[in-house]
């Protein structure tokens, strides 16, 4: 038996609660929806039915890297805990096919989903507004590459098109590097990352680059609760699991050095007036810029595995 | 001159992690390099050690606290002298520093000896030790000289 995923037709952070919550129904068996933890268990329990899962994409219009880096962290774990593949149909969209074929999703997504329809050939992305392609995160040498092209790519973008000094590129870099080593650090398994610059028409009108990083792996909840659930009691949540981590700078680590990579990122994007976005669980937090209107904190969301980060920095207005 | 332990980051982090290398990023990183200072530092004695950034292009907050603060908090601020730190890698290790309560000598371009970080009595003494050394090194009377490149 096959159960459906519907990809969202405008997939990015704003539509990612209805694609956790298809995925959260998919994986229960069709039970799901909102309420408890996507752990690797409940996950597995469509696979262990012989049941597969279909991502349907077809209908898809547009999607933002935090949604093609969802969807290649959801297909990993899928394929992690079963023989079989998930499904993936492509977008039925040329354009929008083509775009995830620039973005590098569809070469990553053929080892983790079994893809349905045609792939469309394209140049490799090095000249275009992919800075970053989907990039597999596994460990240090991964985070050395990925800071290493994005230095490359992203000068002339960053300086040129958004207006942000030459030493912010520097600052973007670092900025990537940290959330990447979030991967390798806490989340006990692989993970995507993608950045890209685009125009931002319909929220600001302006430019903006954009880095999104996620993983199916166990989330800031479990990550944290041996050190951090005693002090909260029945408080303790995905919610404030992440507030732990991205306000009070906390980590499962007991060296008093951890903890200071996220405070780094919220540094660099409150200065050049960016929005920070992490979803964990069934909570999200959120950096919220004047030009966003987003909540600082959601909780109660369709749960989905791992963590999912996403920067935003948009073009500077002058002075 | 007074001797002086010196050491290029970028040649420690290609012999301690990969050739090819440029950037000081991640935690297993740092921990490697610092493991590398560290035994440059055993068979140096126990005169400064200058840790050369001029070649590194990118400093983390991961690999700066592994590396610098780690070293500072386990040896002192006087063992160390930071050089040729750019802005932005000078941005990742405040903060950093900061965090800790500490502070560091640090070569300005011109040569001179400041602190960065948060100063305490102990680093204070540690800068004015340091500046002497050197001082003392180019024969007297005359200001703080750079130290050799």
């Amino acid at each position: 038996m096959t159960r459906v995923v519907e990809v969202p037709v405008q997939f990015d952070d704003r539509t990612f609660d209805q694609f956790a919550r298809s995925y959260s129904a998919g994986v229960a068996g069709g039970a799901g929806g909102a309420g408890g933890p996507v752990s690797s268990a409940s996950s597995a329990s469509s696979a262990s039915t012989g049941e597969r899962l279909l991502f349907d994409a077809h209908t898809t219009q547009w999607a933002s890297p935090y949604g093609l880096v969802s969807l290649l962290a959801a297909g990993h774990l899928l394929s992690e805990q079963s023989a079989e593949k998930p499904l993936l149909t492509i977008p039925g969209d040329k354009d929008v096919a083509h775009y995830w074929a620039r973005a590098g999703f569809f070469q990553k997504a053929a080892e983790c989903f079994e893809i349905h329809g045609k792939v469309p050939r394209v140049r490799p992305a090095s000249e275009s507004d992919v800075l970053l392609e989907m990039t597999e995160i596994k460990g240090a040498d991964d985070v050395h590459g990925v800071v290493g092209r994005i230095q490359e790519r992203a000068a002339s973008i960053l300086q040129g098109e958004l207006k942000l000094e030459a030493q912010a590129t520097m600052g973007f870099a670092m900025a990537l590097s940290e959330a990447c080593q979030n991967i390798v650090e806490h989340a006990g398994t692989s993970g995507w990352v993608a950045v890209q610059a685009y125009n931002w028409r319909r929220k600001l009108g302006r430019r903006v680059v954009v880095i999104a990083v996620a993983d199916a792996g166990v989330g800031f909840r479990h990550s944290l609760e041996p050190t951090q659930a005693k002090r909260f009691g029945d408080r303790w949540s995905d919610a404030t699991a992440l507030e732990s981590a991205l306000i009070q700078g906390v980590s499962r680590f007991r060296d008093p050095g951890r903890g200071q990579g996220l405070a780094g990122i919220r540094r660099y994007v409150k200065r050049w007036a960016g929005k920070l976005s992490v979803r964990s669980g069934a909570a999200r937090i959120a950096l919220v810029p004047p030009w966003d209107d987003d909540v600082p904190l959601a909780e109660g969301l369709p749960p989905f595995p791992g963590s999912q980060v996403l920067l935003i920095i948009p073009e500077q207005k002058p002075e | 001159m007074s001797p002086v332990n010196e050491i290029n980051l970028r040649s420690m982090l290609q012999t301690t992690v990969a050739k090819g290398y440029g950037d000081l990023v991640t935690r297993s990183t740092g921990a490697a390099v610092r493991g590398g200072i560290e035994l440059a530092m055993a068979d140096a004695g126990a005169i400064p050690t200058i840790i050369d950034f001029t070649a590194v292009r990118l400093l983390d907050l991961s690999c700066a606290d592994e590396i610098i603060a780690k070293l500072v908090l386990q040896y002192g601020v006087r063992r160390f002298i930071i050089r040729g730190l750019s802005p932005s890698q000078r941005e990742a290790l405040e903060p950093v520093l900061e965090h800790h309560g500490l502070a560091v000598v640090i070569e300005e371009s011109a040569g001179r000896l400041e602190l960065l970080g948060i100063p305490g009595d102990t680093t204070r003494a540690a800068l004015a030790e340091l500046r002497e050394y050197v001082v003392a090194g180019t024969g007297g009377d005359s200001p703080p000289s750079p130290l050799p490149a």
